[in-house]
């Protein structure tokens, strides 16, 4: 099996997925980049390089340079999902969701709701997130929050350029609309991935540290970070165990509740800001379902609650880092009620 | 395209089925028997059925919240419609959209919008797949004066523009966005002029004159439908009642409305025209009428006695499978 | 001898970059022969003994419990008495790393693929550094597996000869599409990959699954076989246990396998999180579940392999089966009467080329040894 980037992964999977379907088409700002200049088409293949080469073999008529034009972009593509079209629609940062967040969430999450079951809306929303790109306080956020609240979105986190194919395929033949976050400093670390296409079901976390003392869940990037710091602990003996539930709508609850019954002790790692974060989420999830199996206060290792600085040093500390997890668990570990 | 005599009352009894079904909501929705709000479309019934009798089953139209004669001219089953707008079970969308979200993709009605400025980016999608999948389908995006003022709007106009799709923009100036007047609330005067500033076509019609709305939106189908991009059209209407039901209307002067029944009756008008030019016959329209009346107290009559919809369909629909 | 010999980290299948060291079985001046349990390796996918590589003294011991390391490093360091403390210490201060460096430089073997009645099939040649001629030795694994199974097996066989291990159509690298799921249409894959890859006539060894399609393809194309060795073979008459099929098609997680693979091995213990999830990840390309259940149907329906069952005694080549005692996917079958060379390993499982891989290496050989 071949070592590929995360970004590799996502691009292969979007030419094996429109090779697959006729009906999968990119849209997006820049996706090919170069319509209109006096220079060469594909000169981005999207801000981050994700989508090269698609329009060399699909052309303009699937992979779709638009205006910058966000509204548009996703309510477009919401309209195309019902008519026949899978579209998987790029939201450069995620942090641009507020000027077109009414065609996703009023739009595009209820129209199945909304029309009593009679629209599928097969739309999957790929856009960047995360801090540490010193990019400041405007394109920065994680956000997932504010679409897992919503019904009707499903909501993706990969944390490995594994799961970014298996997931994404999964996004693409999925009836209903997905927002697929892609964190950027994840772009550049690579996985074993297969050549072939598969899938990985939605509402299925991965445990990739097996333990017994106390668990670790972690999304995105922040699951690499509970990894090392698991690893780290376990040379003390200290027997960590981490789940990355890779998506929080839906979210596989019964992992987290049977680590907690199985260990007692959680601690929850989320780049987001504290105040209704998915961290407050599962911990209210855990109180409610798990109450008597914790021996120690749920630890949540969160984001201030202010918005992502620019300064490096202030940028690096706005993010939960290895030590403030290897912090928190020690401190579940050291609870003595 | 001439409109045959099947055409011409076929015309008539949308305008006429329109008419009496949001006649009947106002007396209806003030005896307390419909819940939440609904926004009536009596007055506007040219506008909807002139450009939708260019239209097959398999184009795609996208409404405002004042939805109601869309999904009529498209062809949405009345009975189903009531239901829906009761919240009962057998509505179109199970009770669980209601006025303002009525929709029926397999009638192109991609459905009604809560959402001032909502659906022309829908709409272009519409039309994005239109065009993709090579359908020969177009789209028509029904938006109203307040909504020409939204951002949606002008981005969806770009973007239909920039990708030359087969969409067409209608935007209905009822003269009111609300309870504020486009005299002051748009500030370019001409909405058409306005949406041709994006590179397309734009026309102004009277949206009283059936024939006129008709022939405009025959040409700007006829353009997307061959590959000429889109068009706008603004038609220029009235609408006889409120923003909503029990809406006071205190912003119109007392004497407003009746002189706009009075002048400015698309009915009236094609009722006026079709005859006095011998294209049809008194009679049959009054057979139409009539025809009409026994179907919207029947459908009333069905929804009332409707059930609503069980606790087991609160949570259905959500997702097509949440996995 | 005097020669110095060293233990190394092995190689154990393509993915295996380093290995844990568990246990040692021998403690420094304990006499050790060739073949003997010496230590017990971990990889991240699977935990195995390892033999000593020749007989002698165990003099030097470099790796200690639970310490990780490179493939190819230094364990430790087996003598006779002759040579001397002065150059065993010369020894391994040298070679300790320069193995370690060896091994990552070294270009690990990788499988190629050719294209047989429209469909990829993908296999792995391991044969001798100088190796000319000689019958090769051609692998087929079990229902689910893939060509890394034989990976206690494939590098000891190929020390003898060219060892081709196959992955069957659905599973591994091969195309996921099957055009024949029956027994006879992957035995006439098996057939025109040994022919387009100029091989014939072969020995093959088959596991499980595997073994019932060596056994056909010894009946249907005896003119490839010269000698057959089946390891847990179906296709002798006994049943597959449907528990293990069956649930093993129904498995989509981790957890769900576990039981299922538990089915394969006496040692518990040797289950892997590792080796589940590549079971997982393999289940999960496109096309695979499809395979897997039309091969399970076809390949896998006792009548067919009854009907083999009674055809066994037209075999012209030689066959040796090997079974273990504890294998509780396919029971032992009833074998007074049928023309084979039988071995039974009294602590295997169904895994028994994995759980006895020395035993079953060693009684491969000697068979094949005889009947080249």
């Amino acid at each position: 099996m071949a070592k590929k980037t995360f970004r590799q992964a996502i691009n292969e999977t979007l030419f094996q997925e429109m090779r697959r379907d006729p009906r999968v088409i990119v849209m997006g700002e820049d996706v090919a980049g170069g319509q209109g200049g006096s220079g060469q088409i594909d000169a981005y293949g999207g801000p981050l390089g994700v989508t090269k080469g698609l329009i060399g073999e699909f052309g303009a008529s699937r992979v779709i340079d638009t205006p910058i034009t966000e509204s548009a972009i996703m309510g477009a593509a919401a309209g195309a999902a019902v008519n026949g079209l899978r579209p998987v629609a790029e939201l450069m940062f995620v942090d641009f969701f507020g000027v077109c967040f009414d065609q996703i969430y009023n739009q595009a999450a209820k129209f199945r709701y909304m029309f009593g079951g009679k629209a599928k809306t097969p739309l999957v929303i790929r856009t960047t997130i995360g801090a540490g790109f010193r990019a400041a306080a405007q394109h920065s956020q994680t956000l997932y929050p504010i679409f897992t609240h919503v019904p009707g979105l499903k909501v993706v986190i990969p944390s490995n350029a594994y799961d970014a194919k298996g997931l994404l395929t999964q996004a693409i033949r999925d009836d209903d609309p997905v927002i697929f976050c892609e964190h950027k400093l994840l772009y550049d670390t690579t996985a074993d991935v297969p050549d072939d296409a598969y899938t990985i079901p939605f509402g299925e976390a991965e445990i990739t540290r097996d333990g017994d003392d106390v668990a670790i869940v972690a999304f995105g990037r922040m699951a690499h970070f509970a990894n090392e710091v698991a690893d780290k602990l376990t040379k003390e003996k200290i027997s960590v165990r981490v789940i990355d539930p890779r998506t929080t709508s839906p979210l596989d609850e019964d992992t987290i509740i049977e680590a907690v019954e199985d260990t007692g002790r959680l601690v929850i790692v989320d780049e987001s800001p504290p105040r209704c974060s998915i961290a407050r989420d599962i911990a209210g999830l855990v109180v409610e379902h798990a109450f008597g199996a914790l021996k120690a206060p749920i630890a949540q290792v969160t984001c201030p609650h202010t918005p992502v600085p620019f300064a490096p040093p202030l940028e690096d500390l706005y993010i939960p880092s290895p030590a403030k997890i290897e912090a928190a668990v020690r401190k579940v570990m050291a609870y003595k009620g | 395209m001439q409109l045959s005599r099947e055409d011409l009352l076929d015309s008539y009894r949308r305008m006429r089925t329109i008419r009496a079904f949001e006649d009947r909501l106002h007396d209806e929705f003030a005896l307390g028997g419909i819940p939440g709000f609904v926004h009536l479309y009596a007055g506007q019934e040219a506008c909807a059925v002139g450009m939708c009798m260019n239209l097959t089953d398999e184009d795609m139209i996208g409404s405002t919240h004042r939805g109601h004669g869309h999904c009529i001219a498209k062809g949405c089953d009345v009975e189903a419609m009531m239901l829906e707008i009761y919240g009962k079970k057998g509505g179109l969308c199970g009770g669980k959209g209601g006025s303002m979200h009525i929709a029926d993709l397999a009638k192109g009605m991609l459905g009604a919008n809560g959402i001032v400025g909502g659906n022309p980016p829908l709409a272009v999608g519409a039309a994005l797949a239109a065009k993709t999948l090579k359908t020969g389908k177009v789209a028509v995006s029904f938006a109203g004066d307040g909504a020409s003022n939204q951002g949606t709007t002008f981005e969806a106009m770009n973007m239909a523009v920039v990708l030359q799709l087969p969409v067409i923009f209608v935007i209905e100036n009822n003269g009111y966005g609300e309870g504020t007047g486009v005299s002051y609330a748009v500030g370019a005067k001409d909405i058409a002029q306005r949406a041709a500033a994006f590179g397309m076509p734009g026309v102004t019609v009277d949206g009283s004159d059936f024939f006129a709305v008709h022939e405009a939106s025959r040409e700007a189908v006829e353009r997307a439908r061959a590959g000429g991009g889109p068009s706008a059209i603004e038609m220029r209407i009235t609408r006889y009642y409120g923003h909503f039901e029990g809406d006071p209307q205190l912003y119109r002067a007392a004497d407003e409305v009746p002189g706009l029944r009075e002048n400015l009756d698309c009915l009236k008008k094609f009722r006026q025209r079709v005859t006095e030019t011998k294209l049809l016959e008194a009679a049959q329209l009054d057979a139409i009428d009539r025809d009409v009346a026994t179907l919207i107290d029947r459908a009333v009559a069905k929804a009332k006695a409707a059930e609503f919809p069980g606790a087991a369909d609160l949570t259905t629909d959500v997702y097509v499978k949440y996995a | 001898m005097s020669a110095i010999v060293p233990v190394r980290v092995p190689k154990w299948g393509l993915a295996m970059t380093e290995g844990k060291l568990t246990a040692w079985h021998k403690t420094v001046g304990d006499k050790v022969a060739k073949g003997e349990d010496l230590a017990d390796i971990e990889s991240s996918k699977i935990a195995n003994v390892l033999e000593a590589p020749e007989s002698g003294v165990l003099r030097r011991i470099v790796a200690h419990v639970d310490e990780t390391l490179p493939v190819g490093a230094l364990l430790g360091v087996i003598a006779d008495m002759s040579a001397s403390d002065s150059d065993l210490d010369a020894y391994v201060a040298e070679m300790k790393d320069k193995f370690a460096a060896e091994a990552a430089e070294a270009e690990a073997p990788l499988p190629d693929k050719i294209n047989v009645h429209g469909q990829t099939i993908q296999y792995l040649k391991l044969a001798p550094a100088d190796f000319e001629g000689g019958v090769p030795l051609v692998l087929i694994h079990g229902f689910g597996g893939d060509l890394n199974n034989w990976l206690f097996n494939q590098a000891e066989l190929a020390k003898e000869r060219a060892v081709y291990a196959f992955d069957l159509p659905g599973h591994g690298g091969s195309s996921k599409a099957v055009a024949d799921p029956s027994l006879d249409g992957l035995t006439g894959v098996v057939a025109a990959a040994i022919r387009a890859l100029g091989l014939s006539p072969v020995n093959v060894a088959g596991h499980s699954l595997g073994g019932a399609l060596a056994l056909n393809l010894a009946l249907k194309y005896p003119e490839l076989v010269n000698a057959v060795a089946t390891i847990c073979g179906a296709g002798y008459g006994s049943a597959v246990n449907r528990d293990y099929v069956n649930g093993y098609l129904a498995a989509a997680r981790r957890k769900d396998l576990q039981p299922v693979a538990e089915l394969l091995f006496t040692d518990k213990s040797l289950i892997t999180r590792d080796m589940l999830d590549d079971m997982i990840k393999m289940k999960r390309l496109d096309g695979v579940e499809e395979a897997l259940h039309a091969i399970a149907k076809a390949a896998l329906d006792p009548v067919a392999l009854v009907a083999l069952r009674d055809r066994l005694d037209t075999i012209k080549a030689p066959i040796l089966g090997l079974w273990g005692a504890k294998d509780e996917v396919i029971l032992l079958p009833e074998i007074i009467g049928l023309p084979l060379t039988a071995h039974i390993l009294p602590d295997a499982g169904h895994m028994a080329h994995m759980e006895a891989a020395g035993e079953v290496n060693k009684l491969i050989e000697a068979f094949l040894a005889e009947k080249d």
